[in-house]
């Protein structure tokens, strides 16, 4: 061995110093906070072999529970995903008085306790209440349907949407619209062919927030749900009527059913985003 | 196309950006508006393109009142000075833009889109690369791209603004002839905007001089540099030395001379500044009793020029001199030689007195720009 550096056998070095020890503490705090409590559930879930857990999410209620989960928080998630970028649109574009308190409003979602939303929802959209009264002339049932269940799961999951497409619409230069002006483009066609394209990839990340918050949203649903088993019964609820019936091992199944079917979901709106980003 | 423009008035919040602006453009001109940021010359643009509504006069083009036009009846060919072209759209993309979103009646089919947009793309000498999307593209690319997304439409006028602000000097200098070629071999009626002197006056058929919303001088190169109308386009064009001298009787004398300069015309009797240039000054002889005497306080040699810093005996004011490359026979100024100075060509401009600033309630910190933004928010 001489005492020449050799280029190729020293460690090169990078730009950024530090990749070995963040990448390092990602991955100990990811294991820690996320993935050693995750894998607790399957482990519990295995003792009950594929054909157990077969059969506890064969069971006509389980199925039904994780149908209006996934489908209320679909529908939930899309709602947003229009009026949230209405929202966002606005608040980014116009000033208004009052904008400040508005914009404080936007993150009460957040803040509140589910708990409290969910009742103050009920109280408001059961047959006897401001909104529900009304509705209930024009024979719209809210509460204690799964139609209650879309309405909290919008209501909690709106600033997810609003929170991401700001700051992604305001990076939308005013230029780029009179540009479009100036060869010609009406207005539709600059929000359809200028302004949506930009903002579309902020919109899927802020519909897949909003969509994974609604499918495990507890708090605020159970109160309005009604929880009539088949109908209005969610598949987190399910989960906590199996643990106090000490079912641990069929909690914990759909538990794992849920957390594959979402991490799936994600997943391929994730892919979906890189694909319209490479584009 | 030729442009009519009368009375134009704008108005953001408190700050008045165009003050009654006349100007008649000739078709298949290339015209400069050239002033400093806050001068309103962007503003004046994006009137013409109807981005910014009137607070009144007229903008016609030929016999058409575009006033009376929105922005996409107007068909002008705009170029933003960060060239906003569209992402997530292909360089060929871009192009077709303008022709793919007419109405279905007018637009050509995808065969001709895609011909047009070849030759342009040839037109602008980047052939090759209309799959690259505009992150793929160098600085010089994407204003070429912009340029030939805005001659997609066939525009009635093709307006630029800055449009090699964000270049860096090389670049800036190829474009401006290419673009100078470009506009030979097209004829459409040109319009940019410029905060720099020497782009405005070697690439325009005529400059536009313009400060605080309102036209100093309109002109060719010539015109604005060896006659300019005002002491603001003599500031602006170079940097002029400002003698202060006296005007009695028909004749002009430089304050601290002895002796009469020249004959000056009547109308200017009373205290007068002397613009003169740092090139319009000449050595004089020893007993030229109009000359200024002075000391010279800095030489500074630049190729084939030599500049002087002069302190003036009587006032005590520095200033600049240049004077050509000095021949070994004639003697080379040291710093503390006396010298003696006088202007051998200058413009005479009544006393200004900077009371006039104070009226028009403008600020110069904030730049038009900013007022801009700040009225639409």
């Amino acid at each position: 061995m001489t005492a020449v550096d050799r280029p190729g056998r020293r460690r090169s070095r990078r730009t950024l110093p530090g990749f070995t020890p963040t990448l390092g503490f990602t991955l100990f705090y990811l294991g820690l906070i996320v993935l050693i409590p995750l894998a607790g559930v399957f482990f519990k879930a295995s003792g009950l072999g594929f054909a157990g857990i077969g059969q506890v999410i064969g069971s006509e209620r389980v199925l039904a529970a994780l149908r209006l989960s996934f489908g209320a928080a679909a529908i939930a998630a899309l709602l947003n995903a229009v009026f949230g970028s209405i929202v966002a649109w606005v608040f980014v574009r116009y000033e208004f008085p009052g904008k400040r308190l508005f914009d404080a409003f936007i993150d009460l979602p957040f803040a509140l306790p589910t708990a409290v939303a969910g009742i103050a929802l009920t109280a408001l959209y059961s047959e006897n209440g401001w909104i529900g009264s009304v509705l209930a002339h024009a024979g719209l049932k809210v509460a204690y349907t799964p139609l209650g269940i879309v309405v909290a799961m919008t209501f909690i999951g709106l600033p997810f949407v609003v929170r991401t497409v700001e700051p992604v619409l305001r990076e939308v230069e005013r230029d780029l619209e009179e540009a479009a002006a100036t060869l010609g483009a009406r207005r539709w066609q600059t929000v359809l062919r200028v302004i949506a394209p930009a903002v579309f990839p902020a919109l899927v990340t802020g519909f897949a927030l909003a969509f994974a918050r609604a499918v495990g949203e507890y708090g605020s649903v159970i109160f309005i749900a009604g929880n009539f088993p088949l109908v209005s019964e969610i598949a987190p609820l399910l989960i906590i009527i199996k643990l106090e019936e000490f079912d641990y091992p069929g909690a914990t199944a759909v538990a794992a059913t849920m957390l594959v079917l979402s991490f799936l979901l994600l997943l391929t709106i994730n892919l979906l985003q890189a694909w319209t980003r490479k584009k | 196309m030729d442009i009519q423009i009368r009375g134009v008035q704008k108005h953001y919040g408190s700050f008045h950006a165009l003050r009654g602006i006349d100007l008649d453009i000739a078709s298949g001109e290339l015209l400069a508006l050239l002033g400093p940021s806050g001068s309103g010359k962007t503003t004046l643009l994006r009137a013409i393109a109807g981005l910014e509504p009137l607070d009144g006069g007229l903008v016609k083009f030929g016999d058409v009142d575009a006033t009376a036009l929105s922005v996409q009846e107007r068909k002008v060919g705009f170029v933003f000075q960060q060239y906003a072209l569209f992402k997530h759209m292909t360089v060929l993309d871009n192009i077709a833009f303008g022709l793919s979103v007419r109405p279905k009646r007018e637009r050509p089919d995808a065969a001709t889109i895609n011909k047009r947009v070849r030759e342009l793309l040839e037109l602008v000498q980047l052939g090759g690369l209309e799959k690259r999307y505009p992150a793929q593209l160098s600085g010089g690319q994407k204003q070429r791209v912009a340029l030939a997304r805005a001659l997609a439409i066939e525009p009635r006028v093709l307006l630029l603004d800055e449009p090699f602000g964000a270049l860096d000097a090389k670049v800036r200098k190829d474009l401006r002839r290419w673009l100078r070629q470009l506009h030979r071999e097209t004829g459409y009626t040109t319009i940019f905007v410029t905060h720099d002197q020497e782009e405005a006056l070697e690439l325009a058929d005529r400059v536009v001089v313009m400060n605080r919303g309102v036209i100093e001088q309109v002109g060719t190169t010539d015109e604005v540099w060896d006659a300019p109308l005002t002491p603001f386009v003599y500031d602006f064009l170079g940097t002029p030395n400002v003698l202060p001298g006296q005007v009695a009787g028909g004749v002009l004398r430089l304050s601290g001379a002895s002796g009469a300069l020249d004959a000056a015309p009547a109308a200017a009797e009373g205290t007068v500044d002397v613009y003169t240039r740092p090139n319009e000054l000449r050595v004089a002889a020893a007993d030229d009793p109009a000359a200024l005497a002075g000391k010279v306080v800095e030489t500074q040699r630049t190729g084939l020029l030599l500049r002087l810093g002069v302190q003036l005996l009587g006032s005590g004011a520095v200033i600049e001199v240049e004077l050509p490359h000095p021949d070994p026979a004639v003697q080379r100024w040291q710093t503390g030689d006396t010298i003696r100075l006088r202007p051998a060509r200058y413009r005479l401009f009544p006393r200004s007195g900077l009371a006039a600033d104070a009226a028009t309630g403008f600020d110069p910190t904030l730049t038009v720009t900013e007022h801009r933004s700040r009225s639409r928010s």
